[in-house]
């Protein structure tokens, strides 16, 4: 029984550990993931998520928007409440669902105007935002709230030839996957202790109610030799074996202040 | 006894705990709803700070043209209003200049635009407390002042209820922990205004605002030679709000026309500086009248708490038309 249980703890550790390590190969010491850059076939002015895609919280992103000939272009990340109001009467690229690393699911979504309501730079309700001539990026961390991710073309401008690269980051990420390998390797060490009836505790044996056993009993079970001191009348000292004693008539030394026990 | 493998064992634990720590372990969204808090108190500052700057300078400047900027269509109106006659009467507007001081604030969570949230505010200025409800129409669209009831520092104000952080708005159907919704106890205000002495009237408190209006209707009605007349409506409700004992605070707009029809061969003329000179002319000698907006903070109290009244008020002529 504490066999099984020992191994099955040592199993248990190997694949915390293995994931760990997996966690820590995918993250690198960055705790970061880039994908791109992908090119996204649109002539629109918006490129938009919809609100159910960016579907996780705590995660930190990276996204790089480029597009050719220098042109202007805005990335922003707001409540999908604002990006949706913002957007709602223009014509804009949707990304209705995303998988890692790069897999989507979009439509053109027809508006009733091919422009922007208003510059997205003079807005104050993006959470994270930046923009430039040829590429705008940001780094955020996706908060709990319902968000939408907007790639926008500033001015006369359009995103023809829009590409994006998309960055990922676990804040200290790559310190629980080492973590994990530790508790692992911890739960390793501990099936093994487990598996072979010692406590992590104490250096010795445990008895099945794991109490540790009196010392006396300790040299009781060893199988040592055991010598014993002969001091004859003269004051000197000889050493004899336990197979020697019936020659010397002794008695055992714990009934003898003659003998003593070595 | 300890040993070196205890202390192994609490190295790796305390460092498998330290890593973890550090790490800020991503989660799938529970919720999906789109919804945010109006405005947070920085936002809710920061507009009301800016629309403090536009007034002075407009006041300065004796010109209404930059509350265009800060001033939804019903208080630029009213403001514009104002301003005109003070133009008129070769005065600065006589407000002074705005001092506000918030005194508490308050946001709902929406699911849609327009957004809006409440300030109280005291104006030194002109020794009154402000409801200030600022409302943004779009994400695209500024913040502006959409209403302002004005009331007397003595007035009390009903605690305003609020769930998780937030103030509840209240449909202005929603008669629940009322003896009447929102939307009844405006009706019944508005026939209490054209007609004091209906059944309606009895639903509402004769309040301050209702006896300040049938004052300046009787001393309409002295003037010899003139018929006066005085009609009242509704813009319907802007926004209500939850209060703690169940009721609802509500604003809305009110529109008063005065018309006044004189006698042939009289002709009627008003004292410099009033809105009736500024808007009507020197004189008039057929007939004429005068648009009146009234925003009010009405408050509908919850059950047992007595009747509709009107808090506070912020009102000016927005239009005439007169020969």
């Amino acid at each position: 029984m504490r066999a099984k249980a020992g191994l099955s703890i040592m199993l248990a550790g190997v694949v915390v550990a293995l994931f760990g390590a997996a966690v820590m190969a995918v993250l690198g010491p960055d705790g970061r993931v880039i994908s791109g850059p992908h090119r996204i076939k649109t002539d629109g002015v918006a490129v938009v998520t919809a609100p159910p895609t960016l579907s996780w919280a705590g995660v930190r992103i990276g996204v790089l928007a480029e597009v050719p000939v220098n042109k202007p272009v805005f990335v922003g990340l707001g409540n999908s409440l604002d990006v949706q109001n913002y957007l709602a009467k223009t014509a804009r690229y949707q990304i209705d669902s995303y998988h890692t690393p790069w897999n989507l699911k979009a439509r053109e979504v027809k508006g009733e105007v091919e422009n922007l309501p208003s510059a997205p730079t003079a807005l104050d309700w993006w959470l994270a935002q930046g923009a430039g001539l040829g590429g705008a990026s940001i780094s955020t961390r996706l908060p709990d709230e319902t968000v939408s991710l907007a790639i926008l073309a500033i001015g006369s401008s359009n995103l023809t030839g829009l590409r994006v690269s998309v960055a990922y980051e676990v804040h200290g990420g790559f310190a629980l996957g080492a973590g994990l390998v530790l508790l692992g390797v911890a739960g390793v060490l501990f099936g093994r202790m487990y598996r072979a009836g010692r406590s992590p505790w104490v250096d010795g044996h445990t008895t099945e109610d794991h109490e540790p056993i009196d010392e006396d009993d300790q040299y009781g079970a060893d199988e040592e030799s055991v010598e014993y001191v002969y001091v004859d009348a003269d004051g000197t000292e000889h050493v004899v074996g336990a197979d020697e004693l019936v020659d010397y008539e002794l008695v055992d030394a714990d009934q003898d202040d003659d003998g003593e026990r070595r | 006894m300890t040993t070196p493998k205890a202390g192994l064992s609490a190295c790796l634990l305390a460092i498998v705990l330290a890593l973890s720590a550090c790490a800020v372990i991503p989660h799938k969204k529970d919720d999906a709803t789109i919804s945010k808090v109006a405005a947070n108190e920085q936002t809710a500052v920061e507009v009301f700070e800016r629309y403090t700057r536009v007034l002075k300078s407009a006041r300065e400047l004796g010109d209404s043209q930059p509350l265009s900027t800060v001033d939804d269509e019903t208080v630029l109106a009213i403001d514009s209003g104002s301003f005109e006659v003070a133009q008129r009467a070769a005065s600065k507007n006589k407000s002074g200049l705005p001092e506000g001081e918030i005194l508490a604030s308050w946001a709902p969570r929406l699911k849609k635009y327009p957004l809006w949230f409440l300030l109280r505010v005291k104006d030194e200025s002109r020794d009154t407390i402000k409801m200030q409800l600022f409302e943004k129409k779009s994400a695209a669209s500024q913040w502006l002042l959409a209403s302002t009831p004005e009331m007397l520092p003595t007035t009390k104000l009903p605690e305003i209820a609020s769930k998780d952080g937030t103030l509840v708005p209240v449909d202005e159907s929603d008669s629940r922990g009322m003896d009447l919704d929102a939307k009844q106890a405006l009706k019944y205000y508005v026939a209490a205004l054209n007609t004091p002495d209906s059944p309606s009237a009895a639903k509402v408190l004769d309040d301050g605002f209702r006896r300040q209006m049938r004052d300046a209707v009787a001393t309409e009605k002295a003037l010899k030679g003139v018929t006066f007349s005085q009609q009242w409506g509704s813009e319907g409700i802007d926004h209500s709000v939850r209060t703690s004992d169940g009721g609802a605070l509500v604003f809305s707009t009110l529109l008063r026309r005065d018309t006044y029809d004189v006698k042939k061969g009289l002709s009627v003329t008003w004292p410099d500086g009033s809105p009736q000179k500024t808007f009507l002319g020197k004189e008039i000698s057929k007939s004429g009248s005068l648009n009146f907006y009234h925003q009010i903070l009405l408050y509908v109290p919850g059950s047992d708490g007595g009747v509709p009244r009107v808090l506070g008020q912020f009102g000016g002529v927005v239009g005439a038309k007169g020969d």
